[in-house]
């Protein structure tokens, strides 16, 4: 369990200071996937950098089980991967955490196997400069570098950005691989999209412009459509549907994603 | 911490000194520099730093901005006053060996620490103030009359200014992989003095390599923008105005006055 407490972040830049996070006050639960959504600019990837403890709060504080948080212990993909990339090939920037949180050369090797198979990194790409690959092939070299890390608190920023189809599926079948086969682990990502929030998260924090303006389960979230309008966002295509179809007299309930839509509507066939 | 650095940093305030001609700027920071790296009194570093001080304040520029710039440089700073401090010879006020420290040692450490310290504060408001297509349009017409002797004069300030410009960028650079390191565990800012040395190592390759990196980036984008195909004509020419020559005028006076001031000393 993640706690946040009053946590308050600002940014010095040469035209002042820019408040980012505002008096954030929050808790992320183990063992379950929690989103992050908000407007651009609301302050999502500030609340990452300090949930990796890359930051500290101004004030305020964010602990892990009573442990104040840090790269030891969390493992953050950046939104952009190349921020994150540096290493001359792949399997060098893979290997560089689990190399520096002290594991042998044959543990680490077996890390950055372990990593790439889940990422579908072949071998050939390993010997790759991580800065000649896709857009979308950097960023599941910056995930699998972060997996190798094998840390209990995984966050991810934005990670189905710039993925096809396949990539975008193969990020969040991973995402729900390691809660299952661990069950201490803690997933956070930050998305732009209402469909993957409402589809692949148990908890979603809404942010706008700094301050935490709710949170909750994903169908108590949505059903706030007015407020989730009003600072930039919207609800999940799927609910849209089922709202027009229930003004015309069918009501299929209130589906987050296509697959309750389908179990919906099968059961009301039936 | 490295990201504070403002030499090569442009940041647009839209402000009087913003307005200024690039030549102005270009002229009156030397002469701002020649005059802060030559003085030797107290009391003229104390003016040339009021008047950089008004300068950053005329460009809407935060005081604490301007000096947190001089952050990263403060071990050459620290390292100059106690070279300084020791190596001086006069009146000993404290001595312990061979070690001793002198009124005369004092006196010049810190002049020379204040003297380093308006010399980089002034370079930075310059670029702070100036964008990087004026800046290199003022050098390049500031050396024109060298084209003359068949001298490259454009590509001469081309490269000045991308120079300078590569300052922050490295800064950035450095900032941005020792960020991607500490994320996968790399204890890079605690620990002994030779710790921290040798954690900078696993940082510099990637440096240099991604510096380069940029390098041949900002080469595609030039070439693709046809730079060095036939004469470069610049977006907008500013003139000289009226408030070049109140600035200009201004900063001579004071020079001029502690000119006069440092002889009769
Ligand atoms: N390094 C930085 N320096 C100054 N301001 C920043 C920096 N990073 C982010 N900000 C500002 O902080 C606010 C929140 O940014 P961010 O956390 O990146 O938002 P998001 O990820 O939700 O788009 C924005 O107003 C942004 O401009
Ligand atoms: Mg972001």
């Amino acid at each position: 369990m993640i706690e946040i407490k009053n946590v308050s972040y600002k940014y010095s830049t040469p035209a002042g200071s820019v408040h980012a996070l505002k008096s954030i006050t929050a808790s992320i639960p183990s063992g379950a996937v929690t989103a992050i959504i908000g407007h651009t600019g609301s302050g999502k990837s500030t609340l990452m950098e300090l949930l990796a403890g890359l930051i500290k709060p101004d004030c305020g504080a964010i602990t892990a089980d009573g442990k104040e948080m840090s790269p030891k212990t969390a493992g953050l993909v950046f939104q952009y991967p190349e921020y994150q990339l540096f290493a001359e090939t792949v399997y060098d920037d893979i290997a560089f955490g689990p190399l520096n949180s002290g594991s042998s050369k044959a543990e680490a090797d077996e890390r950055v196997k372990y990593a790439a198979t889940k990422m579908r990194i072949d071998s050939d790409m390993m010997k790759y400069s991580p800065f000649t690959l896709s857009g979308g092939q950097k960023r599941l070299a910056a995930i699998a570098g972060i997996l190798a890390m094998k840390r209990d608190i995984l966050l991810l920023d934005e990670p189905a950005a710039g993925l096809d189809p396949s990539g975008r599926q193969l990020v969040f079948s991973v995402i729900s691989e390691l809660i299952e086969e661990n069950k201490n682990m803690t997933v956070v990502f930050v998305t732009h999209s209402m469909e993957d929030a409402a589809e692949f998260a148990d908890n979603i924090l809404v942010l706008d412009s700094g301050e935490l303006i709710m949170q909750g389960a994903p169908d108590e979230v949505f059903s706030n459509k007015e407020q989730l309008i009003s600072c930039g966002l919207d609800i999940p295509e799927m609910m849209k549907l089922s709202i027009a179809l229930c003004e015309r007299g069918i009501d299929i309930g209130t589906p987050l994603s296509v697959s309750d839509a389908y179990r919906n509507i099968m059961r009301l066939l039936k | 911490m490295l990201k504070d650095i403002t030499v090569g940093r442009y940041v647009d305030t839209n402000s009087f000194l913003h307005k200024l001609d690039g030549r102005t700027k270009i002229i009156c920071t030397l002469l701002f520099s020649i005059a802060s790296l030559s003085c030797s009194t107290m009391i003229a570093i104390a003016v040339l730093a009021a008047a950089v001080l008004s300068a950053a304040a005329a460009a809407r520029l935060p005081i604490r901005y301007v000096i947190k710039g001089l952050k990263p440089l403060r071990w050459l700073i620290l390292f100059t006053i106690i070279f300084n401090i020791f190596t001086v010879k006069g009146n000993i006020i404290w001595q312990w060996h061979a070690l001793s420290i002198t009124v005369e040692g004092v006196s010049f450490a810190l002049l020379t620490a204040s003297r380093f310290i308006l010399f980089v504060t002034g370079a930075s408001i310059l670029t702070l103030t100036t964008s990087p297509i004026d800046l290199t349009d003022a050098l390049a017409r500031l050396m024109r009359p060298l084209k003359m002797i068949k001298i490259p004069v454009d590509d001469i300030a081309m490269i000045m200014s991308v120079t300078l410009r590569f300052i922050p960028l490295f800064a950035d650079e450095a900032e941005r992989i020792m960020k991607a390191q500490r994320a996968r565990g790399a204890d890079l800012s605690s620990g002994k003095l030779l710790s921290r040395l040798r954690s900078v190592i696993p940082v510099t390759i990637p440096l240099f390599l991604s510096v380069f990196r940029k390098a041949d980036e900002l080469s595609l984008a030039m070439d693709s923008r046809c730079y060095g195909r036939g004469t470069r004509s610049s977006r907008k020419k500013t003139h000289i105005g009226a408030n070049d020559l109140l600035f200009a005028g201004v900063l001579i006076i004071i020079c001029g006055f502690l000119l006069i001031f440092e002889f009769y000393h």
